[in-house]
């Protein structure tokens, strides 16, 4: 691999790269605690979810049931009259918990489950089929509440989960593979400049120590005539 | 004044015209026909029949449209009513339509509630059943009143209007249309008693029979209000009238002691018919009164309602009770009324047969809840 043209083999670069290879190895190890946290938050859900939801179906199938013996009893104009006579309706009242920082909704539904006196329908005009229709329908909303709680909470957490574990592996296969890379290839290419500048320096010195020969030399052999292996360069 | 006075002729034409289209209501084995039959073939059953067969075709569109054919079936009870209502002379029309007034107090509610919630005028016409004093065409000028102040003008001349003078636009307190509906079913029941009363033949067994039912109204709301937190007044819940006295369902109301409980209920004239009823429902000679009141006594201490199977066999055997009386005096106001409650039925269990195909109900449980 080659260095990259835009970046230089400087050590001001390198320390750049290193500092970067610390904060993006802490990241990774941040990262990867925030996901085991949030497997952990995911599977220690799931349980109640499940169970959230197996109760929603039941509740469902059986506020179905008493539905349906209300339609046979007083048919669907009695069940109509009778929902229609209801004064006040549930509020749903949304907050929210931080969950490594995910904010999951929590629900609190408030005015589900009325007494009799406070459902606004006439207990004579009625017959008590009424009444169970009422409350299994009361009740699935609760359940039906703290299912979609339980089920908004898990879509979040999944898919927290899924860009931590993108962050997670691009850190992993990507970032800090290639930022070592770049350690290397900048160590690589500042210990080859090392060694020409070694060997330039040397070469200067080696030169300079012929030219001082040399000029020594000179008027000596003036003198005798000199000799021809003083002129031959070192090795 | 209205001449009250009905001849004897009057008892035998009445009677003997109701008792012929007693004799055309389906059979028991019709309904087991239709409940072995699909949602279309079950319409175009009931459909071949002439009563209902101009109502059935007037609204049944397509055969998913299911709310058209409770429409239809509500339609005929309405107009079977109202020819019943012509039908009857003086005093026997004063008690026939005095019976009908269960019917007002439902469209007239329901026009009440509509107007107060904004419901538009289709939603809540839609929901009517004219089957009572308030003809179809009184019924269009409450809907079609501007506020509910204007419907409650309208009901002026209205025999129950006294009951509903306090409803207004102003806003009202919580729960206030439930007490005026429970105020307007008390006043029918005393205004039904009161009017069996003056003069007319069959008219004391009539209140006996009304007693009755009235004690069964009460026995079952006490149970509601049990399951439903005591959150009402039980003097305020119960239909003065019956045979067991409003006082010893307010007594029963606090008890929470088994014996306590077994005891008291013993003592009420409704033990044995509940044994009987369900004797007749199981199909079992052997059940006794401990048992049933243990039931009872069960579904009290689970704070639960009354079983809907065992008011459907009370209902059944109320019914049977009102036919042998009605066959004993056959030129009283028996045969009418008797008429007027098969007639019921039978578009109840209609209706039972095709909701119960329409929700996928078995046809054992659908038959257990068909008054046969």
């Amino acid at each position: 691999m080659v260095l990259p043209e835009n970046v230089r083999p400087t050590r001001g670069e390198l320390l750049t790269v290193k500092r970067r290879i610390i904060i993006s190895e802490k990241a990774h190890t941040v990262l990867k605690r925030k996901l085991d946290g949030l497997m952990f938050e995911l599977v220690s859900r799931l349980g109640a979810a499940r169970a959230a939801e197996d109760t929603l179906y039941e509740d469902l199938v059986r506020a179905n049931e008493e539905l349906a013996v209300a339609t046979m009893m007083v048919g669907e104009l009695g069940v109509a009259i009778a929902a229609e006579s209801i004064e006040e309706t549930p509020n749903l009242v949304q907050t929210e918990r931080n969950v490594f920082g995910v904010r999951l909704p929590a629900y609190r539904v408030e005015r589900v489950a009325k007494h009799l006196g406070e459902r606004g329908y006439s207990l004579l005009g009625t017959t008590p089929v009424i009444d169970d229709v009422v409350s299994a329908f009361e009740e699935l909303v609760g359940v039906t509440v703290q299912a979609a709680e339980a089920e908004a909470a898990l879509r979040l957490l999944t898919a927290e989960i899924a860009r931590t574990r993108r962050r997670v592996r691009a850190l992993e296969h990507r970032v800090l593979p290639d930022l070592h890379e770049l350690r290397r290839l900048i160590e690589l290419r500042r210990e080859e400049l090392d060694i020409e500048e070694h060997a330039r320096l040397f070469l200067v010195k080696r030169l300079k120590a012929r030219r001082a020969a040399e000029s020594i030399r000179r008027p000596a052999g003036a003198r005798d005539g000199g000799s021809p292996s003083a002129d031959r360069p070192g090795p | 004044m209205v001449e009250l006075t009905v001849t004897p002729g009057a008892y035998a034409y009445v009677c003997t015209r109701l008792q012929l289209r007693k004799t055309r209501l389906f059979p028991p084995k019709f309904y087991g026909r239709l409940l072995q039959m699909s949602l279309p073939e079950m319409v175009r059953a009931i459909g071949e029949d002439e009563r209902y067969r101009q109502e059935i075709y007037d609204r049944y569109r397509t055969p998913t449209d299911l709310m058209r054919i409770e429409f239809a079936l509500t339609a005929n009870l309405a107009s079977e009513y109202q020819g019943v209502l012509r039908m009857t002379p003086g005093a026997l029309h004063l008690l026939t339509s005095l019976y009908l007034h269960r019917w007002d107090i439902v469209n007239v509610m329901a026009i009440l509630r509509g107007k107060k919630h904004g419901l538009d005028r289709e939603r809540i016409a839609e929901t009517l059943i004219p089957a009572g004093e308030l003809d179809q065409d009184w019924l269009d000028r409450l809907v079609d009143a501007p506020d509910l102040d204007r419907v409650v003008e309208g009901l002026h001349g209205w025999s129950l209007y006294p009951q509903v003078r306090t409803c207004t636009c102003q806003e009202m307190p919580r729960g206030e249309f439930a007490r005026i509906e429970d105020g307007l079913y008390r006043q029918y029941y005393l205004d039904l008693i009161a009017g069996a009363g003056r003069g007319v033949r069959g008219g004391n067994l009539f209140v006996r029979y009304l007693r009755f039912e009235i004690d069964i109204l009460n026995l079952r709301n006490l149970f509601r209000l049990r399951a439903g937190g005591m959150s009402l007044d039980v003097r305020g819940a119960m239909v003065p009238g019956g045979n067991v006295p409003v006082d010893e369902f307010v007594s029963i109301a606090s008890l929470e002691d088994r014996e306590k409980f077994i005891e008291e209920f013993g003592q009420t004239n409704l033990l044995p018919v509940a044994t009987r009823a369900m004797q007749e429902l199981r199909h079992d000679t052997g059940i006794g009164p401990d048992q049933v009141a243990e039931l009872f006594w069960s579904r009290w201490k689970e704070h639960r309602t009354t079983v809907h199977v065992v008011e459907v066999a009370v209902t059944k055997m109320r019914l049977k009770e009102m036919d042998r009386l009605a066959a004993r005096h056959r030129f009283s106001v028996l045969p009418i009324l008797s008429y007027l409650e098969r007639k019921r039925m039978e578009i109840g269990n209609l209706r039972a047969c095709v909701r119960g195909r329409q929700f996928g109900i078995p046809n054992e449980r659908v038959s257990r809840y068909l008054v046969l």
